[in-house]
């Protein structure tokens, strides 16, 4: 048994002698290799020169130049001509692993990630989204410029449809939620999520009905109302509340914004993404009128031979509202809603009190003058207040009466 | 590449003082050869165990568990071998 220690102990330490410094050695000659290469001639990094330079010369250099890139803020133009500012706080740099991924000559980027936390409190009420600008960023952060032009971005994306209206406190405040809301495919986009006042969802309910029956969107969920509020078209009708919502689903392959853009008193929303196949268009057809009944109601409270209108009378209207797709071989037609609003009946009540029959007509007598004189008892008292007149006074007084009894 | 050929000469190195010095309870060349070589293939792979990163490994501790004992028993083996063949010999020639 000693002399099996023996033998594990001398093999160990032989293990031990020989590999220990092999590795010491080798990683003392990578080291002093790394410290003493140099970059070759033409090699850039994010616009930097870095030729001739020892890795930690160009480590050097690079965080001077990311110093002064990080003194002023990224300007952004954007689509709509207009210019962002987003701090450089947004944006890290990996120069070592940037600087170990260099073999050749050669123009590179610095590695740059984007914190998307950071950047959505610059997009607060700005007509871009997170997706549209991150990538735009960390392009130009890592080549280091402060510039950054959304161009591209508009070239590949468009506005596919859009509406405007003039926005109450509360829609404006849904408005602004919903800016910059992204639909991927398959995403739902759901009028409920972005408000809490009803009223204000329902006006533009109807909006947002119009604008995404002219898109391919698949309508989910949308309520008409009992009757057809006024300021709504026929077909366009949505209502919003406890217990009703307006829900549309991205069926197509690539996703689409939602960018609000206020304009003085009004807003402009608009559905950003690619352009689809086909050209569509919402229309509305079979539009007709209901006319309304009227209902003949008898009471008894009204006075005899009087009739009053209860309730007025309003003609009732139908509507299909079609999605029209338009494509070379022709118009195709989706039947998106059917729209019926009943007609109110004009109600009218009468009085069921029967009229009073007609006073009996006395047959006029003529009479003459003579006989008026001679039959007249008291041609002095007037017709009009016979009971008035005193009775008549006896002459003689009346003798004392005695108690009987 | 350049490491296993620093590994080599330090082997060779270690086998030269092995042989050279007067090891107790190894008194056999073919003990001492035998103690070289399976020095030669645990260094290898330690070395190798660096340089692929499988230090984080277990199976890898494990072979090398494994092949320290084989090392151990194998170096035993010869080394005890020859004892007991001088010891077989000596009572022969006791009885002569």
């Amino acid at each position: 048994m000693k002399r099996y220690g023996m033998h594990l102990f001398i093999l160990i330490g032989l293990v031990v002698l020989v590999t220990l410094p092999t590795i010491g050695l080798v990683n003392y000659l990578d080291a002093s290799a790394e410290s003493s290469a140099t970059y070759k001639e033409d090699t850039t990094v994010a616009g930097v020169d870095v030729s001739g330079m020892t890795k930690e010369e160009a480590n050097v250099r690079l965080d001077n130049a990311i110093k002064d890139f990080n003194t002023a803020p990224f300007s952004i133009n954007l689509m709509d001509g207009t210019v962002m500012e987003v701090g450089k706080e947004v944006v890290t740099f990996d120069v070592s692993n940037t600087l170990d991924s260099i073999k050749d000559t050669g123009a590179y980027p610095l590695l740059t990630s984007v914190d998307e936390t950071k950047v959505e409190p610059y997009l607060e009420g700005q007509p871009v989204t997170l997706t549209m600008i991150a990538p735009a960023l960390m392009d130009a952060a890592s080549m280091l410029e402060s510039s950054v032009t959304l161009e591209q971005v508009a070239a590949e994306n468009e506005v596919v449809a859009s509406f405007t209206v003039s926005p109450t406190p509360a829609m404006q405040s849904a408005l602004d939620r919903m800016n910059g809301f992204e639909m991927a495919a398959g995403d739902i986009f759901s009028l409920k999520s972005f408000g809490e006042d009803y009223e204000a969802l329902t006006t533009l309910g109807s909006s947002f009905y119009r604008m995404f029956a002219a898109t391919p969107f698949a309508i989910l969920e949308r309520v008409p109302h009992e009757t057809l509020p006024s300021g709504v078209e026929l077909g366009y009708d949505t209502k919003v509340d406890e217990r009703s919502n307006f829900a549309v689903q991205n069926r197509e392959d690539t996703s689409y914004a939602i960018l609000v853009l206020n304009e003085g008193g009004s807003v402009t929303v608009q559905l950003l993404g690619q352009p689809f196949d086909a050209a569509f268009e919402a229309r509305v057809e079979e539009v007709k009128t209901v006319p309304h009944q009227k209902v003949v109601r008898f009471s008894s409270s009204l006075p005899s031979g009087s009739s009053s209108v209860t309730q007025s009378g309003q003609d009732g209207q139908s509507g299909k509202l079609y999605r029209v797709t338009v494509t070379e071989d022709g118009e195709t037609l989706e039947l998106l809603g059917f729209d019926f609003y009943a007609p109110t009946p004009e109600i009218v009540t009468k009085s069921s009190v029967p009229l009073p029959p007609p006073d009996p007509v006395e047959p006029v007598i003529p009479t003459f003058p003579d006989e008026d004189e001679e039959e007249d008892p008291f041609p002095n008292d007037s017709n009009d207040a016979p009971f008035e007149a005193e009775p008549p006074v006896l002459e003689e007084e009346p003798a004392e009466e005695e108690a009987v009894g | 590449m350049i490491g296993y050929l620093i590994l080599l000469g330090f082997w060779v190195l270690a086998t030269l003082t092995l042989f050279a010095l007067s090891v107790p309870m190894m008194r056999k060349r073919e003990t001492k050869l035998v103690i070289s070589l399976w020095t030669a293939l645990l260094s290898g792979g330690v070395y190798l165990m660096v340089e692929e990163s499988l230090v984080q490994t277990w199976w890898a501790w494990m072979v090398l568990v494994v092949l320290l004992i084989g090392g151990v028993a194998a170096s035993v083996f010869v080394e005890e071998r020859n004892d007991k063949t001088e010891q077989e010999e000596a009572p022969q020639r006791m009885v002569k």
